[in-house]
């Protein structure tokens, strides 16, 4: 079987330094209730196998956001989480509380950054979109395997 | 020796070549995200349609909330049905 890896990537972002001086300990898999800002979130799209035969690897997608402010610090966030998992989650193996996992690569896309519509803010009391529209968001996929054999 | 040379028009002909596979995928992608996204969305499922244009070969939703459904927002977890669905259809490059 394999590790949850939305567990695991979430696992490791938060174990970084850069990360916590930027937003605390506030990253989550959901977002919480009640928010306090800046916070991150990062969420698991998918996971299709890369072979056809052989339950061995998966190409992982994930989407992850950075919500704010200001505007700067979103972006800050969503950047430093983007380099961070391009330089020193890829090509390597981690040992995480979630499981043990190697990361082959990492392919991330360009930081889009919005603002919630109209429509959201429709749904939403005044003051927490006001605090919460500034939001820096990217795609990443990463190729992972369980670092460990998963028995038999 | 023989060498092959592309005609000037290659890219066209490829291009309308592939035409017809690449209805096909974005028919599939189509077909993933109304199998991925929630019940609870509306009118969003019937919205979602695949279409050639001047942009190509497209694969989206016409839906007035669709971008809250695929990206999510401050109170919504991103659904991606369509990034699911594009997924889904084979190696997804993340832009």
């Amino acid at each position: 079987m394999f590790p949850d890896w939305l567990a695991c990537v979430s696992e490791w972002l938060r174990d970084q330094a850069e990360l916590t001086a930027l937003a605390g300990g506030r990253g989550y898999t959901e977002l919480p209730r009640t928010k306090e800002f800046p916070l991150w979130t990062v969420n698991q799209l998918n996971d299709p196998s890369v072979t056809d035969d052989v339950h061995w690897a998966v190409d992982g997608l994930f989407q992850f956001d950075a919500w704010g402010g200001p505007k700067a610090q979103t972006w800050e966030i969503a950047e430093t989480a983007r380099a961070l998992l391009s330089q020193r989650f890829a090509r390597t193996s981690h040992l995480l509380d979630n499981g043990s996992i190697v990361v082959a690569s990492v392919r991330v896309g360009g930081v889009r950054r919005t603002t919630d519509t109209v429509v959201t803010q429709a749904s939403e009391t005044t003051a927490e979109v006001s605090r919460a529209r500034p939001r820096a968001s990217f795609d990443f996929a990463a190729v992972m395997h369980p670092g460990r054999p998963a028995g038999s | 020796m023989s060498k092959f040379v592309p005609a000037a028009n290659f890219d066209a002909v490829a291009a309308e070549a592939a035409g017809p596979g690449l209805v096909d995928v974005a028919d599939g992608i189509v077909k993933v995200a109304a199998r991925t996204v929630h019940r609870d969305t509306g009118g969003y499922i019937k919205s979602l349609r695949s279409t050639v244009d001047g942009r190509g070969v497209v694969a989206e939703t016409t839906d007035y909330a669709g971008h809250i459904i695929e990206w999510g927002s401050i109170h919504n977890t991103p659904q991606a049905p369509i990034r699911t669905g594009a997924s889904d259809a084979g190696r997804f490059e993340p832009k």
